[in-house]
């Protein structure tokens, strides 16, 4: 479940029937591709990111939706305050994964 | 090994077909998330970091080639093309779509497999000795008491909801290669001076953030009072255990807030009153599986010795630290090492499980062991097909002369697939790998275990390891804290920290000095790293490590 952040985020999942990463987009729907995402800004928008989420859980296209904060400083650079989503966004860096 | 009787197989194909019927309502919307959750995690499905990962059980670590031919189908036809042996001797999938996982559950299911209690606070897979049954110092095969216990535990509808996952290991020889003392129950099988099977129990190992060292319950326990006295403990456990803080509900836990006294003092009571009808065919069925397991193990015939003189050297270094002593004179034990120069510990890939298959089959008698060190064994080969063997193995990558050496290390998935980890296990364990292969390959070094875990849940093993490393989130980078002396034999100790953490980079360095330190401590050559260390303490490698750095 998302949990509101006040200044710049993004709202991500799994797909359901997939396992894969997604992103809310502004066209109000989910992409693999990072650089879709909707950023919010400000506790308006991102309150409405995390209400979006919820709803995809209950229409069961998602699971596990929560917000990813990201650095103020860079406005629409899409960059992780978390290590671990930085990892989760970079996929694991391994040859075999990579190259499959 | 253990075949499957129609009970066993029936059963499992009904939960394939039954988790078929859950993942089709999930996916029609008719099961939450929340309702989900419970019932994927009952077959091992995950949701990991990046995606579903499916945990497969291999019961004590036990497959054959069909089964193994099986893993590679599905890591090709399923997952990214590869698959990663655990530290629980099971096998990981760390990219499969929810719908596929009912297809994948059947295949195992034609198979004699499954991923049942491979999750969740329930008792998991039973590990033993991956030298089961061939070893030369084994008082008794430790396979059949640990199925008849994998029988006992599979859906024990008193403890499918246990405070906390619980965790068996059995051994029954001289040398422990189960690890039985960081388990929450470890039994050591033994003979009585009648040839009985005995037993003796260890109560409240384990790893994690409070890493225990199992304390002797009970010596000499007979097969027929075995099993009640191992229900009478799950169920003092299953009443009395931490329900309310999950960091503080294993069984470890409860041990030492009772006093070990006092919870022997709880289960006996509890076995005065335990109904003990259920068990009345214990020792009858036990009689069964034995002759089930002797009904499908080769006979081996005493064969000649194997000769390595003019030997050529790479094939005569990997008999030296690769194969084992087989119980019958002129068989070997090989050890498959997992652990290529700068590769990720444990992972294979589709052709390789592929050949491996076709390898068993030529050489050991279609059968093969998972380790809990992340390795393959292959246990019934004759010491003359060693040779055809390994150059078998050189060609697929898994000719590697490093079994029980610092380079095979354990390594947990760590951040680069785990939901848990506060780190990267996997690419500190590839960078110390090459530097550890090159310091082998001039130095005799020994025998050293080096685990690495991407966080306090320790499925790296690193608290057991003579030089151990812990992954940590400090202040959103990566922290590695190293500690030594810990050993998972029958002399298992907790290792100590050794002082402040270092940045990724930073690992192999100190490691380097810790060896270096170790070479210049030692006695001699066969004052191995643990006696070592247990013999000068943690100041000099820590001044080592830390003095002028």
């Amino acid at each position: 479940m998302a949990a509101a952040l006040t200044t710049k985020a993004i709202l991500t999942a799994n797909d359901v029937r997939s396992g894969d990463i997604v992103f809310w987009t502004a066209a109000s729907n989910w992409s693999t591709d990072i650089e879709q995402a909707l950023i919010g800004y400000g506790k308006e928008e991102t309150d409405a990111l995390a209400a979006a989420g919820l709803a995809a859980e209950s229409a069961n296209a998602v699971v596990g939706t929560y917000l990813i904060a990201l650095k103020p400083e860079e406005t629409t650079a899409r960059i992780p305050v978390k290590m671990r989503e930085v990892r989760r966004l970079a996929g694991p860096g391994i040859d075999f994964a990579q190259a499959a | 090994m253990y075949p499957y009787d129609s009970h066993d197989q029936a059963f499992v194909e009904a939960r394939a077909r039954e988790f078929r019927d859950q993942v089709e309502r999930r996916l029609a919307g008719q099961l939450t998330e929340d309702e989900f959750r419970p019932l994927r995690l009952q077959n091992g499905l995950y949701l990991q970091l990046h995606a579903y990962m499916l945990r497969v059980a291999i019961p004590y670590g036990e497959l054959n080639s069909q089964q193994l031919r099986k893993l590679g189908y599905i890591a090709d036809t399923y997952d990214k093309g590869y698959g990663h042996f655990t530290t629980r001797q099971n096998i990981q999938f760390n990219w499969p779509k929810l719908v596929d996982t009912p297809d994948i559950l059947d295949h195992l299911a034609e198979v004699q497999m499954h991923a049942i209690q491979t999750s969740g606070n329930c008792i998991r897979n039973v590990t033993s000795d991956p030298f089961a049954g061939v070893a030369a110092d084994e008082f008794i095969d430790p396979r059949p008491i640990s199925e008849l216990m994998r029988q006992w535990s599979m859906l024990h509808p008193e403890f499918a909801f246990l405070p906390r996952k619980f965790k068996f290991a059995v051994t029954g020889a001289v040398e422990d290669r189960a690890a039985i003392k960081f388990h929450d129950i470890g039994v050591w099988a033994k003979v009585d001076d009648e040839g009985q099977p005995v037993f003796d129990i260890y109560v409240g190992g384990g790893q994690g953030r409070t890493p225990r060292v199992a304390k002797l319950f009970e010596s000499g326990v007979s097969l027929d009072a075995l099993m009640p006295l191992l229900d009478a403990m799950l169920r003092v456990y299953n009443l009395h255990g931490r329900r309310d803080n999950k960091y503080k509900a294993r069984i470890k836990i409860l041990v030492e807030e009772l006093g070990l006294e006092n919870y022997r003092d709880e289960v006996r009571a509890e076995l005065a009153g335990l109904d003990h009808a259920p068990f009345a065919s214990v020792v009858a069925e036990y009689q069964r599986i034995v002759e089930q397991f002797e009904a499908t193990t080769p006979s081996l015939s005493p064969a000649e010795p194997l000769d390595l003189s003019g030997a050529e050297p790479a094939f005569k270094a990997w008999v030296t630290q690769n194969v084992a002593t087989h119980r019958v004179p002129g068989w070997a034990i090989a050890q498959i090492s997992v652990k290529p120069k700068g590769g990720v510990p444990g992972d294979v890939t589709g052709e390789q499980m592929r050949h491996l298959a076709d390898l068993a089959d030529a050489y050991s008698k279609g059968e093969l062991r998972i380790t809990h060190r992340q390795n393959v064994v292959f246990p019934y080969v004759q010491a003359a097909d060693l040779k055809a063997l390994h150059d078998g193995l050189v060609t697929i990558g898994l000719g590697e002369d490093n079994i029980g050496e610092a380079s095979d290390i354990i390594a947990c998935p760590g951040l680069d697939y785990c939901a848990l980890a506060t780190a990267r296990s996997i690419p500190v364990a590839r960078e110390l790998s090459s530097m550890l292969r090159e310091r082998e390959a001039s130095d005799d070094l020994g025998p050293i275990s080096l685990n690495i875990s991407g966080c306090i849940n320790a499925c790296g093993h690193h608290h057991a390891a003579n030089i151990g490393i812990l992954g940590l989130n400090k202040a959103e980078k990566e922290s590695y804290q190293i500690t030594l002396g810990g050993r998972s034999d029958a002399q298992a100790s907790v290792g100590e920290i050794l002082g402040p953490g270092f940045a990724q980079d930073e690992v192999p360095g100190a490691v380097s000095k810790i060896i270096d330190a170790y070479l210049n401590l030692r006695i001699d050559r066969d004052e191995r790293f643990p006696d070592t260390y247990a013999r000068v303490g943690k100041d000099p490698f820590k001044e080592a490590v830390y003095v002028g750095a």
